[in-house]
């Protein structure tokens, strides 16, 4: 821990040892900005007005003193053992920095589409998807590699279970019959977490490989 | 405690090209399904690249599952590779969603997860908030922690400026109450799970320490035999003086504990232990076991790695520190239900040198490597496996 985070740190606990709503407390707290602003590491965007970045400052100084000893505004107060201080007020420096250059962006996206959009009725964009026709390549590729490997395949299974094996379940989730994991563990009558972790560590790595074979991946 | 107001939650405008762009892919796929899947998953993943492309960190969809096309058509991906730290699984909602699935594709190898909710005409992106693991393939909506967390998170991976460079075993026991919630990293980024949650992901418990499977249903008599026997096997290479006597009440799991806490004998410890985890679980006695899932990672091998860690009391005659007792053991995932042959376990001390070592045979369920060390002592431990090396280091 360097000079500065041996300091803060000092400076933190005495903060916290006092009152919420002592005079020693909003003392100590006044003495914490003023050495995270004298230390030169507050994270800092040139390319946003002045008056707006103090602004957010202001904002993240009233985080601090809200959030460093008792959680009021945050789900959980500053915790020294995942990060330093500053590490945390930069990063919550950095979402409103983030948030403010997303409200101007959104807010020239609604003029622009506000010219374009003229029945005001919300478009679902998935209706634009066109319904498939014929299969693709690829996936002929895969099921005829799963048609090529299907001893290899069917010799993978759950424990005590040759049904639930490697080509029946790739079969199950790769399209067209892809079954959601609720209704494939209904079926087999076998836990979701189980299915789940038997296709995580057996079927998925199996897939790559026909990736790599086929030249895809 | 006060709701965080509106403002801490991200919103960002999805542009038309990303619109496209995710269409373009939906396109691709066979069924309408899978194209609805594909085009939400491609808008949740651009939408968190502009977020951090704003912050300024650099990613690379290119490398990314979801950017190949084969990926895209056999697996539901979402992922955002982040230069220097790993992938980001950044998964859609609506609206109305309470909880967020996360599919078995994203479960390992990844970083944390986004919960990026989509409103219906796809024109807006909140980023509803982060997680740095999923523990039962769901994250609650509600316990999400704001994308502060993320970048804390992100600057603690790749500066390597964790504050627990290494696993810390000693911690493992401070959480028992809390097993199931904290997640612990590797520092490849794997998460030590609690035996608990591993049970559950398998079809049966892979632990089944076979000798003492019946103990769990064991008649009084027998548990009682066993006890004896584990007392009188103290006598083995020990002076008489450091054998720890069996209690005369017929409490089995405080004359375990006893034995856990006090006897000289580390075998005989960890057989205790082993007990004590049959018939009590969540007895503090008994330590902390944890799981790294290893995957395939080990020379295509489905392999995981336990290790438990037991503190019994402070030897008040003599001027010994506190020491920590650790257990290592390799277990096999494959149902078949043996190691494969050779794999070797070994421990490096804190300065690498090699320690104890051990090999699996044709046969084995397991093969394990007992140590004791005190608080603060660094070791890793080093399987290999046909010409393949993974090393994970403690500190205890």
């Amino acid at each position: 821990m360097n000079e500065l985070d041996q300091q803060l740190s000092q400076l933190i606990c005495h903060t916290c040892a006092h009152a919420k709503s002592s005079l020693e407390r909003r003392n100590s707290l006044d003495q914490l900005i003023r050495q995270l602003m004298a230390s030169g590491k507050l994270w800092r965007r040139a390319d946003i007005p002045e008056a707006d970045f103090q602004e957010i400052l202001q904002k993240s100084w009233i985080y601090l003193c809200g959030n460093l000893c008792e959680a009021t505004t945050a789900a959980t107060p500053y915790d020294a053992t995942r990060s330093s201080v500053l590490t945390w007020i930069n990063a919550y420096i950095k979402m409103r920095v983030l948030d403010y250059r997303l409200d101007i962006e959104r807010v020239k996206q609604q003029r622009a589409t506000a010219k374009t959009m003229d029945d005001g009725n919300v478009l679902d964009p998935i209706e634009l998807i066109p319904s498939p026709v014929d299969p693709p390549p690829m996936l002929q590729e895969v099921l005829a590699w799963v048609e090529r490997d299907s001893n290899v395949l069917r010799r993978i299974y759950l424990r005590d279970r040759p049904d639930v094996n490697g080509k029946t379940l790739i079969l199950r989730r790769l399209p067209p019959h892809e079954t959601p994991w609720k209704q494939l563990a209904q079926e087999f009558r076998v836990s979701e977490t189980s299915l789940q972790g038997f296709y995580r560590q057996q079927c998925l790595p199996r897939l790559k490989d026909a990736g790599r074979e086929l030249g895809y991946l | 405690m006060t709701m965080p107001t509106r403002s801490s939650t991200t919103v960002v405008p999805i542009a038309a090209v990303d619109r496209q762009t995710a269409l373009r892919f939906a396109q691709q796929q066979p069924t309408r399904e899978k194209a609805t899947q594909v085009y939400r998953n491609t808008l949740a993943v651009l939408a968190a690249r502009h977020c951090l492309d704003l912050l300024k960190i650099p990613t690379n969809l290119e490398a990314s599952d979801c950017w190949n096309p084969f990926s895209r058509l056999v697996a539901d991906v979402a992922d955002l590779p982040v230069i220097g730290s790993g992938s980001l699984e950044c998964r859609p909602v609506s609206p109305e969603a309470q909880h967020c699935d996360v599919p078995p594709e994203a479960l390992e190898n990844r970083i944390g997860y986004l919960v990026v909710q989509l409103d219906p005409s796809c024109q807006e992106a909140t980023m509803l908030g982060f997680a740095s693991s999923a523990i039962g393939e769901s994250l609650a909506l509600k316990q999400l922690h704001p994308l502060e967390a993320l970048l804390i998170h992100l600057e603690a991976l790749s500066t390597q400026q964790t504050v627990t460079p290494f696993v810390q075993l000693s911690q493992w026991l401070h959480k028992v109450v809390e097993s199931g919630k904290e997640a612990h990293h590797s520092h490849s980024g794997l998460v030590w799970q609690t035996v608990d949650t591993w049970l559950g992901r398998l079809p049966e418990p892979a632990f089944a320490f076979r000798s003492f499977q019946d103990i769990a249903l064991a008649k009084p008599e027998r548990m009682q035999q066993i006890i004896e026997q584990l007392y009188a096997s103290q006598r083995l290479g020990h002076p008489q003086a450091d054998i720890v006597p069996l209690p005369s009440d017929a409490d089995f799991k405080a004359a375990l504990v006893q034995l856990i806490r006090t006897t000289a004998d580390e075998e005989v410890r960890w057989k205790a232990a082993e007990i004590l985890w049959t018939i009590d679980p969540g007895n503090p006695a008994s330590g902390m076991r944890r799981v790294l899932d290893l995957g395939l990672l080990l020379a295509r091998q489905p392999i995981v790695l336990m290790v438990a860690i037991l503190q019994p009391d402070v030897d008040t005659t003599s001027a010994l520190e506190s020491r920590f007792s650790i257990l290592a053991r390799v277990y096999p995932l494959a149902a078949e239900g043996y190691l494969p042959p050779a794999l070797q376990l070994a421990v490096l001390g804190q300065d690498g040198s090699l320690g104890l070592e051990t090999q699996s045979r044709e046969r084995d369920n397991y093969i394990q490597l007992k140590l004791r060390g005190t608080l603060g002592e660094q070791f890793s431990l080093r399987l290999c496996l046909a010409n393949e090396v993974i090393t994970e280091s403690f500190a205890i």
